[in-house]
């Protein structure tokens, strides 16, 4: 009986030995360091922004990061600009829909922000105007820096949520 | 609870199944020899799930392969320990495999009813042999490339389909990862479970072959738990092992494979080592075949034979003999690997002194001499007979020591291509990460196009061979603390002895202010010896070894002439030059020196010297400098030493020199593209590591380059 006892439990720890290591690896993600906290990036300059009215849609150009690699600046998101009349910084709007992630497109006709996939429409403010969407346009902070140049504090923001939380990376 | 086991059991017949499993009878009892067949079973349960956990993490193609096995081993929690474990088992296995052949055989467990059983157990071991040899190529490092690549080249020796299959191609790529990776954790994992249920099933029919002696004979004990406990505790034993050897030695990786980089330090793991000793006295072109596939088939060929074989008494001592003979000479193989690879290591250099100064003094006379030596042309053992004249015993002594002279330049040659691998592996990983200020933390920051493209853009590593390759036939890199030095000899003319300026100067810290300060003395600047004795030039710092130290009433006179003996005025204003000249060159390992210069006003001091004359001249009489641009004859001193200075030097040196230059190529010429030696790229490189200006290694704290003490 204790003999038998005893084989189960050596050959338990043996053969669940293995599986330690195996998880901690499988599990390692769960255990990133997040921050919270945007990353400040040059968009454009308030000279190329200065002949529209309406607002314009900019890339979000980065660097990336994925495991082991780190990506040269390249596209990674996409930014709003509306300009707020002469001598006023422009309001940056993230394009990525509170609803479920689809990406806004203003439409100057309307002088709305819309979203294809569930009609969500924001006004020039950001605002929910009508539409599913649980809050408005996502606001992102926009700097000058230099005189001319337009940076803004990219963060991301998790969907369907009424309150705006934002996803530490 | 019975009556629901009931009801399972007549559902599914389980516990005839379990009875039949735990409760086998072993005649004689359980014993400690016959648990190494379960550690088998063991060890692959354990590659099995450490190899699945890895398969989450790695990646098979040629830009990720190493990338993804570095990531897990550095960057990933637990990383080392799983792959130290799938490393470690997968060794201890070969040595589990020998034990259970081993008592197999030695018990005459192949003998009937076994011998198709047996023959199960063969194909295993050579599945297991499959697994070892498609893992190791598997991190794609330098090591499992070159060492896997003699292999395919060998099965290519039978015909080159096999390799292409396997290769996925003529040439070692991608598609060979993925093919060995397939085969690694697919095909062969699957075989094995296939064929190990077919052996534990004709295990199970015909019984433990019992070893019954005196005591043991009517003593029977059952599977369980008495011969479970033994295999649970050696599987605990075996598992213990292979924890404890992952622990205190981490699975290995080097460099990235690098097909345009030979490595002298190619060897297959320690267990396939006999093979590759055997190898070496198979030469020539049927070599190949004979010593890896047919001998080595002929002997696997027997061990199926053996059943038949071992049926007599005879046969079966011939069996245990044949298989004690071929482990006894696999070790004796592995250890002569071993000894000739390190040989180096072990044997005191003072045993092969006489021959080395013999050597050296046949290479004196060589040089003396020329064609006329009698030592031209002639192989070394009859350089050496020549060399001992008609001294016998000299001959004799010189002539034992050339064999140890050659195994040690061999095994010299790997020890050193074996240090240079582990610089480069762990350049590599300094050169992975990137300090990232937002994570605050260093992060793994390899490119897309893979680490290997880090590599070859890293002046550190890449400086030393194109320097080796391109600058060191003229010029020396020597000085205290040069991690790599290159010395040439530059020999007399022979019988006259006369000196043939084919040399350069040592950039060692060039444009650095001692070197400047070397250059503008009188003494260094064309100091050159030569030396009649070892018929060569030496101590050549500077132009010495040069034509323009014959130049008339060039620099090497100005130096000679009007810097000599100068007073405490004229001293301050050469060192005032000197500093402000050097400062121009921003060297990283001198940028807190020129910053305090700066500050003390000694550059501007410097530059307002460079225009006031010493004996007869002043350096802006010859030399255009920045602003001050009256001349024209010498080289332009703007920007002396800097990186775009010294790449335009390399790639047109009379762009700098003009009529001036004596004897140094132009590696790329603007004007003429088709003369190109060395890209724009290759020269950076080497301009990078001449000026020490390279990646640090990512300690934290170390964000400085590595700077030399500063010594004024």
């Amino acid at each position: 009986m204790l003999k038998g006892i005893a084989a189960v439990m050596i050959g338990a720890i043996a053969s669940l030995f293995p599986f330690i290591p195996g998880l901690a690896v499988l599990t390692s993600p769960l255990r990133t360091k997040r921050r919270v906290g945007g990353q400040m990036i040059r968009i454009t300059t308030l000279r190329a922004l200065v002949s529209s009215k309406q607002p314009q849609r900019f890339q979000v150009i980065a660097s990336r990061r994925d495991a082991w690699n780190k990506y040269p600046p390249e596209p990674i998101a996409g930014v709003y600009l509306a300009p707020q009349g002469e001598g006023n910084p422009p309001r940056a709007f993230s394009v990525t829909c509170p609803h479920l992630g689809c990406a806004v497109d203003f439409n100057a006709d309307t002088g709305e922000y819309q979203c294809p996939c569930h009609t969500s429409a924001f006004a020039a403010d950001g605002q929910t105007l009508y539409g599913p969407s649980p809050r408005g346009l996502d606001e992102l902070v926009v700097e000058i820096r230099g005189e001319d140049e337009i940076w803004i504090d990219y963060k991301r923001f998790e969907v369907g949520k009424s309150k705006q939380v934002e996803i530490p990376s | 609870m019975k009556p629901i086991l009931d009801w399972l059991d007549h559902r599914t017949g389980y516990r005839a199944i379990v009875s039949e499993s735990l409760y086998e009878n072993i005649p004689g009892g359980s014993r400690w020899r016959y648990v190494w067949g379960s550690t088998l079973v063991f060890v692959f349960f354990v590659q099995v799930v450490t190899g699945i956990f890895l398969w989450m993490a790695y990646s098979p193609s040629t830009q990720t392969a190493w990338e993804s096995v570095y990531y897990l081993e550095y960057h990933l929690d637990g990383g080392w320990l799983l792959r130290g474990i799938h490393h470690y088992a997968a060794q201890l296995m070969m040595i589990l495999m020998l034990l259970h052949l081993l008592q197999v055989i030695v018990d005459g467990a192949y003998k009937a009813p076994r011998e198709v059983n047996f023959w199960f157990g063969l194909l295993l071991m050579l599945i297991v042999f499959g697994l070892g040899l498609t893992g190791y190529l598997l991190p794609w490092d330098q090591k499992g490339y070159w060492a896997t690549k003699v292999a395919t080249e060998i099965a290519g020796s039978i015909g080159r389909e096999i390799p292409e299959i396997a290769v996925g191609g003529a040439d070692y790529g991608t598609q060979t990862l993925t093919r060995f990776f397939a085969i690694h954790a697919g095909v062969l994992p699957a075989l094995l479970v296939g064929l190990l249920a077919v052996h534990l099933a004709l295990f199970r029919r015909h019984g433990i072959t019992a070893k019954l002696s005196g005591r043991r004979e009517g003593f029977r004990q059952d599977f369980w738990p008495d011969q479970v406990l033994k295999d649970a505790v050696a599987c605990l034993a075996v598992l213990l092992v292979i924890v404890f050897l992952a622990w205190q030695f981490r699975a290995e990786l080097g460099a990235p494979a690098d097909a345009a980089e030979n490595y002298a330090a190619a060897r297959p793991e320690w267990y396939f080592l006999f093979l590759f000793q055997f190898l070496k006295y198979f030469p020539g072109e049927y070599g190949k075949l004979i010593g890896a596939v047919v001998l080595p088939g002929l002997l696997v060929g027997f061990m199926f034979l053996m059943p038949f074989v071992g049926r007599s008494r005879t046969g079966h001592h011939i069996n245990i003999a044949f298989i004690a003979l071929v482990m006894v000479g696999s070790g004796i193989l592995t250890l002569l690997a071993l000894d000739e690879d390190y040989y180096a290591a072990r044997v005191d250099k003072k045993k092969i002194a006489e021959v080395e100064d013999a050597f050296a003094q046949i290479a004196i006379d060589l040089r003396k001499e020329g064609e006329g030596s009698q030592y031209h042309g002639k192989e070394q053992t009859e350089q050496l007979a020549l060399f001992a004249g008609d001294d016998k015993e000299k001959d004799d002594l010189l002539q034992k020591q050339l064999v140890r002279y050659q195994r040690y330049r061999t095994s010299e040659n790997f020890i050193d291509a074996v240090h240079s691998a582990e610089t480069e592996a762990t350049r590599v990983k300094e050169l992975a990460v990137e300090w990232d200020p937002q994570a605050e933390a260093y992060l793994p920051s390899i490119p897309p196009t893979g680490a290997l493209a880090l590599l070859r853009a890293d002046p550190k590593t890449q400086g030393p061979k194109l320097f080796g390759r391109y600058c060191a036939s003229c010029h020396d890199y020597s000085g205290p603390d040069a991690e790599t030095t290159f010395v040439t000899v530059h020999p007399l003319a022979p019988e006259t002895g006369k000196h043939i300026p084919n040399g350069a100067p040592n950039l060692y810290r060039f444009a650095s202010r001692e070197w400047i300060r070397g250059m503008l003395d009188p003494e260094q600047v064309a100091k050159v010896h030569l030396d009649h004795k070892t018929w060569t030039v030496t101590d050549a710092p500077y132009y010495g070894n040069t034509n323009i130290a014959t130049e008339e009433g060039g620099m090497v006179d100005f130096v000679q002439s009007d810097l000599s003996d100068l007073d405490k005025e004229g001293k301050e204003k050469l060192q005032s030059i000197i500093i402000a000249l050097s400062a121009d060159a921003h060297l990283p390992y001198q940028v807190k020196a020129d910053r305090q210069a700066a500050v003390a006003g000694q550059i501007a001091a410097g530059r307002e010297a460079f225009s006031e004359t010493f004996d007869s001249y002043a350096c802006s009489d010859c030399h255009r400098w920045g602003a001050i641009e009256d001349a024209d004859d010498a080289p332009d001193l703007t920007g002396y030493g800097s990186k775009e200075w010294m790449i335009k030097m390399i790639a047109d040196p009379a762009h700098i020199y003009g009529e001036h230059n004596d004897r140094m190529p132009a590696f790329d010429p603007p004007d003429n593209p088709g003369a190109q030696q060395l890209s724009g790229n290759k020269i950076g490189l080497i301009v990078d590591w001449l000026r020490q200006g390279w990646p640090s290694a990512s300690i934290p704290g170390a964000s400085e380059p590595h700077a030399a003490p500063d010594t004024h």
